[in-house]
């Protein structure tokens, strides 16, 4: 008897598959992310970030999913603090299309000949800004923008998806995406987090399978490009910052176990290219970690 | 959203089997003659007790649906029925069967003190000529697989969509197989879209289980097969 089929799924690259309608899905995720140390950041050097970040999902149509984010941050750097608190609360949407025979929704079951048809999917994600923006050191003086926990203000993401799988056991997974912040006014400045693009691309493995249990490998690239962050300057002007910036290139290796309805990844990813606007002075940015692991669990409860 | 359990939960319903048996019975035209066989289409033939086949339906492009049964010959492996026939049918009535100790009996759970479990079977084949103006007609039987595509347009390697009835009604959750691989479940519709594997003949069958709790047995299996010659 064969084990669980169907397509793989990645770990960061967006998979377009939708949930099925009325399925309730919960998620768990992780990611640890410590930095390089360098001198000239010295005594101040960005230790390391956890964005912890739960997830609730539920499968509105069999072509439309709607999902609930709600992170949470720690933000640790030398001789300043670390900043633990609630990120910004998001709502994601997934609208999920296929190809077979001409474009259709996602039909409500698929065969698993329908799955190896090309899936798509254009996705939007809001997050409210609701995590605080206000949070102090323990010297009493405010953290700075990007050590705080909440954006402040609104931000937009909208993106595409898509996946075919290539066979029983490989599945190829790509997206695309464009995330804008709107700028905020702290008590002590006005900023603006730089957009961010995003390019992934992903191949699933099915290593294992048997009934009841299933493993994957996801091999990634991720591709990130970062404008620069914006300030308020001394003539109240928004002004590009230096030492803000630039495009990361990410490769990645994870696996992805299925237990029956509960799912567990493990992945880590390092930048192996990165084009830092002014790299030599961006400590604590992207492209600037050691590491960035991340564990996800995962379950779904269809009703 | 880098989740795929739309997939996990597909697979983890067809991760069940769905029929430990696996014998094939399926209606194809010879000639003249529509015949009935049993065992694996393209392999080995497995005996055919004649007295088990109840009904041929038999369907032309005009005129009522009819059965042709008594006009059947029965053969140590096969059923042959002298007529042709756009659409037809055939349901084997293998009665009850209770699981022992020591295998399998054809007997209903009451005259088995031993019975671990037990079921009505029954099958049923059909046969579709895809070019027919009525490929798509609906014969009757109470388990019943029809071409919800144009047989006539699908070739090897392309899709095409059943609609599965049970007693005349689309059923949900039926599980369709090619070759005795689980492809997928019938929706709200009764329907289900598969590939089509083989290049000259291609038979999908479909598997759906009933209590019953009765005294006789605990659950009906019936199991049904569409076969058609692919457009090529």
């Amino acid at each position: 008897m064969a084990g669980p089929e169907g397509p793989g799924a990645a770990i960061e690259t967006t998979s377009p598959i939708p949930l099925p309608q009325g399925a309730v899905f919960f998620m768990v995720k992780s990611e640890y992310v410590p930095f390089r140390q360098f001198d000239f950041a010295q005594p101040v050097n960005k230790v390391y970030s956890l964005f912890d970040t739960l997830v609730a999902g539920y499968g509105i149509t069999p072509w439309l999913s709607g999902y609930l984010f709600l992170p949470y941050n720690v933000k640790s750097q030398d001789g300043v603090g670390t900043n633990v608190g609630l990120g910004d609360p998001g709502l994601y949407v997934n609208f999920a299309f296929k190809y077979d025979e001409g474009f259709r929704l996602v039909p409500a079951k698929e065969s698993l000949d329908e799955l190896m048809d090309w899936h798509f999917s254009v996705f939007g994600y809001a997050t409210v800004p609701m995590g605080p923006t206000t949070a102090a050191t323990p010297a009493l003086d405010w953290y700075p923008p990007d050590m705080q926990t909440g954006f402040g203000s609104l931000s937009f993401q909208v993106g595409v998806a898509v996946a075919k799988q290539l066979s029983a056991d490989f599945t190829w997974l790509a997206d695309a995406s464009y995330q804008y912040f709107l700028p905020h006014t702290y008590p002590f400045t006005r900023y603006q987090f730089g957009a961010e693009s995003r390019v992934n691309t992903a191949v699933a493995y099915r290593a294992v399978a048997s009934p009841g249990f299933r493993l994957d490998v996801a091999g990634e690239l991720n591709l990130l490009n970062l404008q620069r962050d914006q300030e308020r300057n001394e003539a109240s002007v928004m002004e590009p910052l230096l030492a803000s910036g630039g495009t990361v290139l990410y490769a990645g290796l994870g696996v992805r176990a299925y237990i029956g309805r509960f799912s567990a990844a493990l992945a880590a990813r390092t930048s192996f290219a990165r084009w830092l606007n002014e790299g030599a002075y961006q400590q604590g940015s992207e492209g600037l970690e050691w590491v960035r692991v991340a564990l996800t669990l995962s379950y779904v409860l269809p009703l | 959203m880098s989740t795929s359990l739309r997939s996990l939960l597909l697979a983890a319903v067809l991760a069940f089997p769905v029929d430990a048996r696996g014998h094939d019975l399926w209606l194809e035209p010879q000639g003249d003659a529509l015949v009935l066989r049993y065992g694996h289409r393209g392999g080995d033939l497995l005996d055919l007790d004649g007295s088990k086949i109840k009904i041929v339906r038999c369907r032309r492009e005009t005129g009522p649906v009819t059965d042709v049964r008594a006009v059947s010959k029965s053969g140590p492996k096969e059923l042959r029925t002298p007529a042709r026939c756009d659409v037809a049918s055939a349901f084997l009535d293998g009665g009850y069967w209770s699981l022992t100790p020591d295998g399998e009996k054809n007997l209903p759970k009451d005259k088995v003190p031993d019975a671990v479990r037990s079921w009505q079977s029954k099958q049923f084949a059909k046969w579709v000529d895809a070019r027919s103006k009525v490929a798509g007609a609906v014969l009757g039987d109470e388990l019943e697989v029809v071409p919800a595509s144009d047989l006539s347009r699908v070739h090897q390697g392309e899709k095409a969509t059943f609609r599965v009835l049970w007693q005349g009604k689309p059923v949900a959750g039926a599980v369709l197989a090619v070759d005795h691989k689980p492809l997928g479940e019938t929706d709200a519709a009764g329907e289900c879209r598969v590939k089509v594997r083989a290049p000259d003949v291609e038979s999908v069958s479909v598997t759906l289980k009933r209590p019953l709790g009765g005294p006789e047995a605990d659950t009906l299996t019936a199991e049904a097969s569409l076969t058609w010659e692919v457009a090529r």
